[in-house]
């Protein structure tokens, strides 16, 4: 289904999704909202995207992120290699800038993937509930930071705890997206 | 707030919990799985031992989740019942975790047995010790998602088939279990174990609905705990996987069914002579009678097991029915027993299918001439079962029936008795046809055959250790099960430590 109106919304929707899940997830604690519904309103995106491009492409264009630096010149000191390197991975993000180059070499390639996401929500879920047990409170007692942070508002273990939520929904429904449009 | 109530309290499920983590971390490298899996079991058994210490020492400890008081937040208590029943669980386990090391295949531990067990056993410990209701349907729903997971890895038609009857029922228990606790709420106004019980005494004009209330109870968890009429989901899927899963599926999840009967009946709901103890009273004769006729007409060794299960959660039914101090602490003996003897039984079925690479009776034979190791830990395990003294399984009958003659329950004790010679037979049918039978020639069987793994044979041996230290040592055993039981039947004891501590 690639549709060329679909794919090019779909670049302008995917930060808008994103935020509003962030969004979402902060106003979660006093009003509707939360690390649930925060963490599938993050993967709509990434569903629509393996809808129109297929779920190859999907892991190849957002889970997968490769590094490359540049071959190295015939007695280039390695001072001169170093900086070079930086010099282009810093061209890299910045596009527009950056000029396309020939004799660069894979370095490393980094996947993103779901799975290992799981584990990580699962565990700042349960710091959540252990950090009060440092102070001498009741497990998964809400503890709350005294100053507040702008735009975000108070910040406390529940938080933590929506935060663990939110990365545990979004990876379990990303994964299971991703295996069922193998099939 | 005390620490150590509170630590002490969260270990068993914790423990598990964070095992289930550092394994999905470690996702398709099995060797690392195993050794989190091994040091995760023996935490959980160290940290249900210690539990059971504290318990031993200040009777009923409970705590309550962030602090919020009883009624409101949410409680977890912990009694000499669900303390027994947890180290015998985590017993079993960690004998499962050290079997399944040598027989499961790679690729069933690639795509994750060790973590669903590790949420298993955390379903198994929050159940044991949750305090409100409706967190105990949550622990449920765990228990019931991580079987059916643990019976479709590996995907064959056969496993499919029996998970299919697997969920489909168990869901429709669990839509009864909810709308029993949507009940309770109605009348109460609580979820609160303790505060339910408080509400139940203070209005009489309510116990009709109670009854009501607790049939719902009865039906839904009679399904999870499969005693009779809808026992038949049982024998239909748990011979349909591998051994290392049906063994921890079949040694625990019933026992936790039981469990739930047995905590709802002495605190919430009253087994008084009426229709609820007549209601349990057919349960428990005709669980024990469908059980031991089903398994002795059975060609399979697993499948006379999945049958010797449900007659066996008759016996525990029976406890509960009689409703003495003798009978109680019968039940409890009874529960632990059998986590121990069925996990045991199976896994020597497991390791004989190993060695000849199949479970029907006509495919099998001779294992006693190659194997006397495992025909002995078959024979002990057995005679344990069958209830011959000084074996475990005799104490917890001789419990069960002298209760039941007393209070005057004779047909009951006398259908007891008679199971159990059918059991003797069903027991000497099996070691007939797969230990002593000359081994038939030229037959295909469909698992592969391959040397057995003598390593097999050492969580076979701890079990059987611990079985025979149950049947040996039954004194000190008895003594701290007549403990649970009293507590049991004391509510107010139960109901004060949840209420009035703050």
């Amino acid at each position: 289904m690639k549709t060329i109106i679909i794919s090019a919304a779909l670049r302008l929707f995917f930060p808008l999704f994103i935020f509003f899940s962030f969004y979402i997830l902060i106003r979660g604690h006093n009003h509707p909202g939360g690390g649930f519904i925060g963490g599938l309103i993050l993967v709509i995106p990434f569903i629509f995207h393996v809808l129109i491009h297929g779920a190859d492409e999907t892991h190849d264009k957002l889970f997968l992120k490769r590094v490359y630096s540049l071959r190295r010149n015939e007695q280039e000191s390695d001072m001169n290699y170093y900086l070079r390197n930086i010099g282009y991975r810093l061209r890299g993000l910045v596009p527009w800038y950056s000029r396309p180059d020939a004799d660069k070499v894979l370095v490393k390639q980094f996947v993103i993937e779901p799975l290992h996401i799981i584990p990580v929500g699962l565990s700042l879920s349960l710091l959540a509930g252990l950090i009060p047990l440092f102070s001498g409170e009741a497990f998964l007692t809400g503890l709350w930071a005294k100053a507040q942070l702008p735009l975000i508002g108070k910040v406390g273990t529940t938080l933590l705890f929506d935060i663990g939520v939110y990365l545990l929904v979004a990876a379990v429904v990303l994964k299971i997206t991703l295996v069922m449009s193998k099939e | 707030m005390q620490l150590e109530d509170h630590l002490l309290l969260l270990l068993p499920i914790l423990v598990p919990f964070i095992g289930a983590i550092l394994c999905i971390f470690c996702w398709r490298k099995v060797t690392a799985q195993k050794i989190i899996a091994l040091l995760t079991q023996l935490g959980l058994l160290a940290s249900a031992f210690m539990l059971y210490r504290h318990v031993a020492l200040h009777e009923i400890v409970n705590i309550q989740m962030g602090g919020w008081p009883a009624p409101y937040g949410i409680t977890l208590v912990a009694d000499m019942l669900s303390c027994l029943l947890l180290v015998a669980g985590s017993l079993a386990g960690l004998a499962v975790i050290i079997y399944s090391f040598y027989d499961l295949d790679k690729p069933r531990i690639r795509y994750g047995y060790y973590p669903v067990v590790m949420v298993m056993q955390m379903g198994i410990g929050g159940t044991l010790l949750t305090g409100d209701l409706f967190n105990l349907y949550v622990w449920f729903e765990i228990l019931l998602i991580c079987a059916f997971v643990l019976i479709t890895i590996g995907g064959t038609k056969e496993q499919l088939e029996g998970a299919l009857k697997y969920v489909t029922i168990n869901l429709i228990a669990s839509g009864l279990l909810l709308v029993g606790i949507g009940t309770i709420y109605g009348m109460t106004g609580s979820l609160n174990l303790a505060q339910i019980a408080v509400q139940a005494q203070t209005m009489p004009q309510l116990q009709g609905l109670f009854v009501v209330a607790s049939m719902f109870f009865i039906v839904s968890v009679g399904i999870k705990a499969a005693a009779f009429p809808l026992f038949f989901w049982l024998p239909a899927s748990y011979h349909t996987p591998p051994i290392a899963v049906s063994a921890i599926i079949a040694g625990l999840l019933t026992k936790v069914g039981l469990y739930v009967l047995v905590r709802l009946f002495t605190l919430v709901f009253k087994v008084e002579p009426g229709f609820t103890m007549y209601v349990l009273l057919i349960m428990a004769g005709l669980t024990m009678v469908v059980g031991v006729l089903g398994a002795a007409t059975q060609n399979d060794y697993r499948k006379v097991l999945s049958f010797s299960i449900v007659s066996q959660i008759g016996y525990m039914l029976m406890g509960l029915v009689i409703f003495t101090p003798l009978a109680l602490a019968g039940t409890i003996y009874f529960i632990m027993h059998n986590m121990l003897v069925k996990t045991n039984l199976f896994m020597v079925g497991g390791a004989v299918a190993q060695a000849q690479g199949s479970f029907k009776f006509r495919h099998l034979g001779g294992v006693y001439k190659k194997h006397p190791l495992l025909a002995i830990i078959f024979f002990v395990s057995a005679l344990s079962l069958a209830g011959i003294p000084p074996f475990s399984g005799f104490w917890g009958k001789f419990m069960l029936a002298k209760a039941g003659f007393e209070s005057g329950f004779y047909t009951l004790a006398g259908v007891s008795l008679a199971a159990g010679v059918v059991t003797i037979i069903y027991l000497t049918k099996i070691w007939n046809q797969v230990f002593l039978k000359e081994r038939p020639e030229n037959i295909q069987t469909l698992l592969p055959v391959q040397p057995l793994k003598n390593m097999l044979q050492l969580p076979m041996l701890m079990l059987l250790a611990c079985i025979v230290a149950l049947g040996i040592y039954a004194e000190p055993f008895i003594d701290i099960t007549m403990r649970a039981a009293e507590q049991l039947l004391n509510s107010e004891m139960y109901i004060n430590a949840v209420l009035n501590n703050n």
